[in-house]
């Protein structure tokens, strides 16, 4: 009977996580001393409440993902609400860290079925989808309309996946778009423009040149299915087609984009290593061992002190150009839980609305690098002085508010991505031919996506 | 002790006595029937509750279309026939079983070679049984981690070894063709002293009149391990065995740690698989089919395995 133990495991790990919903409330409002060197203009523009007159402090409790940089910004905002509009309209919020989007998920997942959410959390921008068919998260529409909230504020390429079938079920929180970056020092040695390739002819002339003259790779990249998103944008095509009831993958377009990264990795001007091995583009650029590496905009606070650190320079740019630019947007939304008492929901549209605001939204980008979700958010002070003193972080919010688009939202796509992950794999790192990976991979992505519908 | 014996005793006569007086002897004979009963029942309210019905639970599972937060569908046998239609299945298959027979070849053999050297009683040799022990009391994720260094493709100390050697680079993780075979490694690595020290125990119990007997005879040494040794270590070697293949058939950990089923779902083992349908694409029903699928692989290679060789194990 030992053969049912790994069965048995299934229903164990999701009692275990239902379970650690409730309890903590005790250890995180505490790192109160952060918040005070960060609070400059505290805001108070939802001044305008009714329920200031019940003595009750409604407890709210709000799970977070990361740690570092993004937990700070996390643990400071909330301690913050806490002190201003939180006092003043007796709320209270707990934040509770969960691990990585996907252990959010999970354990958002669990909890539900359990019957006992978290009231507010953040979610991966992607998965809005399922969770709000299967009525886990709240619509947010008659709370945006009856405060007023200025939806047009915010940046339109941030506003595609928090809506599902035309109803808002979140607000853009620490939201982010790939950039390329890049290792100035090293692209200076080899004699190259610091500005950056525009266009994809360019990249491979940089990374040939960069290999050649430094010895360096020219770029390193896994395989990841943001940046993969980008590069069937840039195609003028996209990974789904619109109702993302079939994919894009068996096209000119796809097999172009294979193709170019194949025979730059063959050449060795490129190094591409497989899905799971992402630290080793870490590794790469640390170590000056490659020139150019794409990742989110939310690294940038923590690209920029190791290149300080190892005493280089570094530089950011959009995602080079091909047919046209463009990008997917990432990061989280904050959206609250459809099975939570009407008292606390109020509450948690609040916390929403307050965490999304124009002065919140500046602090967290920044202290993280994530962009800015609004216009007004972009035009603050924190962020224009940011600006001039670190032009970097304003190569991603241009990037967003002329080319950024949104993330598949079906609910197959989670197994469609793992797919395009493994045709990146055997094309890329181990050299499989290219025509037929491509065309088993589509037939494979377009099964998964009739069944999901 | 004595003092206490005795009133221990004397309780027991006082219970006796009582039993009879206040009940008589049919209530006796329903305490006696029923007492084994109630003193299994603990143990077999957890078996039901944490084995029994989880298994049943799945299987009901199995023909549903479910994604743990919507509505149950009742879709009848379309996730098996999906599955035995399903390429990636009978990769995953493929996988487990080469990974399974791999391991306990291995496994055994390696473990039984060591387990001959060592079965002597010297001090080097105790202390060498318990550093070959050491793997064993190591977690799983640490091991993971620490061969996952080892086998880094850039970095990594086997392939500084092989360097030494001018032999090119292997992707030891990132190779399709290789990763399986690493993985079969650390497993090996990590089981290989506690199925030694199992081994040798099984030797030491061997009554040495046996070995006597042989010597009397002048027999060869490979002759007294082959007709001597070998079939009085079989039943321990026989349940060893069998440990090893249910338990590489269940491989998780280093799948999780050091590849997540990849290079291109090379290492995609079955209970690997059932994690990502039942955790990252939310497909329970799918998810517990598969669930039926290893209970049942498992369940077959236990029967073959008993039926195959089990006539050869030599029991007292």
């Amino acid at each position: 009977m030992k053969k049912a133990m790994s069965l048995c495991l299934v229903l164990a790990v999701m009692a275990s996580l239902a379970s650690c919903g409730n309890s903590a409330s005790t250890t995180s409002s505490s790192s109160s001393e952060t918040s005070s060197a960060a609070s400059s203009e505290s805001s108070s523009e939802t001044a305008v409440s009714s329920d200031a007159g019940n003595g009750d402090t409604v407890e709210l409790t709000y799970w977070y993902a990361w740690t570092d940089k993004i937990q700070e910004n996390n643990e400071n905002l909330v301690a913050k609400f806490n002190e201003t509009v939180g006092a003043e309209k007796g709320i209270h919020v707990t934040a509770e860290y969960q691990g990585s989007y996907a252990d959010v998920h999970q354990k958002l997942q669990a909890a539900y079925v359990a019957g006992d959410t978290p009231d507010v959390t953040v979610m991966e921008i992607a998965s809005i989808g399922p969770f709000a068919k299967n009525g886990v998260i709240q619509p947010l529409d008659s709370y945006i309309e009856c405060d007023n909230v200025d939806m047009s504020d915010f940046f339109d390429g941030l506003m595609v996946n928090c809506e599902v079938d035309g109803t808002y079920y979140g607000l853009p929180y620490l939201r982010s778009t790939p950039i390329l970056y890049m290792n100035t020092t090293l692209l200076e040695q080899a004699g190259l423009d610091p500005a950056g390739p525009s266009n994809w002819d360019e990249l491979a002339d940089y990374c040939r040149t960069v290999k050649e003259k430094t010895g360096a790779y020219g770029l390193s990249m896994y395989s990841y299915i943001w940046t993969f998103e980008a590069f069937m944008m840039e195609q003028g095509s996209s990974v789904l087609n619109a109702d993302e009831t079939a994919c894009n993958i068996d096209s000119d377009e796809c097999r172009y984009v294979m193709h170019f990264f194949q025979d730059l990795a063959q050449e060795g001007a490129i190094r591409c290593v497989a899905g799971e091995d992402s630290s080793k583009v870490d590794t790469d650029y640390i170590n000056q061992n490659t020139a150019m590496w794409m990742t989110s905009t939310a690294n940038l606070t923590s690209v920029l002190s190791v290149a300080d650190e190892n005493g280089f320079e570094v530089n950011t740019c959009f995602i080079p150009e091909n047919k046209t630019y463009g990008v997917p947007t990432g990061g989280c939304n904050l959206v609250m839980s459809s099975i939570i008492p009407d008292e606390e929901k109020e509450a948690s549209w609040e916390f929403i609305k307050w965490m999304t605001a124009t002065d919140q939204s500046a602090y967290a980008s920044a202290y993280t690098g994530y962009v800015p979700n609004s216009k007004s958010a972009a035009a603050t002070e924190t962020i224009t002085n940011l600006w001039k003193s670190t032009p970097q972080f304003k190569v991603a919010l241009d990037q967003l508010e002329l080319y950024a688009q949104g993330r598949p939202k079906t609910t197959a796509y989670s197994q469609v991505q793992d797919a395009l992950v493994a045709m990146m794999d055997a094309c890329w790192v181990n050299g499989a031919d290219v025509d037929s990976t491509v065309a088993e991979t589509a037939k494979k992505c377009n099964d998964l996506l009739a069944e999901g519908n | 002790m004595q003092i206490e014996n005795t009133a221990v005793s004397r309780k027991a006569v006082k219970l006796c006595v009582s039993e009879k007086t206040v009940s008589g002897k049919s209530a006796r004979k329903v305490t006696t029937t029923l007492r084994p009963y109630l003193m299994v029942a603990p143990a077999m309210v957890i078996f039901g509750l944490f084995i029994l019905y989880p298994i049943f639970y799945m299987i009901y599972l199995s023909f549903f279309d479910w994604n743990l937060i919507g509505e149950k569908k009742f879709i009848g046998v379309k996730n098996y026939t999906h599955m035995f239609a399903d390429a990636d299945f009978w990769q995953v298959l493929g996988n487990s079983v080469y990974y399974m027979v791999m391991v306990v070849i291995l496994q055994m053999a390696l473990s039984l070679l060591l387990a001959v050297y060592l079965n002597k009683n010297t001090r080097i040799n105790r202390i060498l049984q318990s550093i070959a022990f050491t793997p064993y009391i190591t977690s799983m994720v640490s091991v993971a981690f620490i061969w996952m260094w080892m086998m880094d493709s850039d970095y990594g100390l086997l392939n500084y070894f092989l360097s030494l050697f001018h032999i090119p680079a292997v992707g030891w993780l990132s190779d399709p063709k290789v990763a399986m075979t690493s993985l079969v490694l650390v497993s090996v690595w990590k089981g290989l002293g506690y199925n030694t020290i199992i081994l040798i125990s099984a030797m030491q119990a061997v009554p040495g009149y046996l070995y006597e007997a042989a010597s009397l005879d002048k027999t060869p040494r490979w002759k007294v391990f082959w007709k001597i040794t070998l079939p009085m270590i079989s039943p321990t070697a026989f349940f060893l065995a069998l440990m090893n293949i249910i338990a590489a058939l269940k491989v998780f950990e280093t799948v999780n740690i050091m590849t997540q089923g990849g290079p291109v779902n090379s290492t995609n083992t079955l209970v690997y698989n059932i994690y990502q349908y039942g955790f990252e694409y939310f497909k329970i029903g799918y998810a517990s089919t598969l669930g039926v699928a290893l209970m049942v692989v498992i369940g077959f290679f236990t029967l073959i395995y008993f039926k195959v060789l089990s006539k050869r194990v030599h029991y007292n």
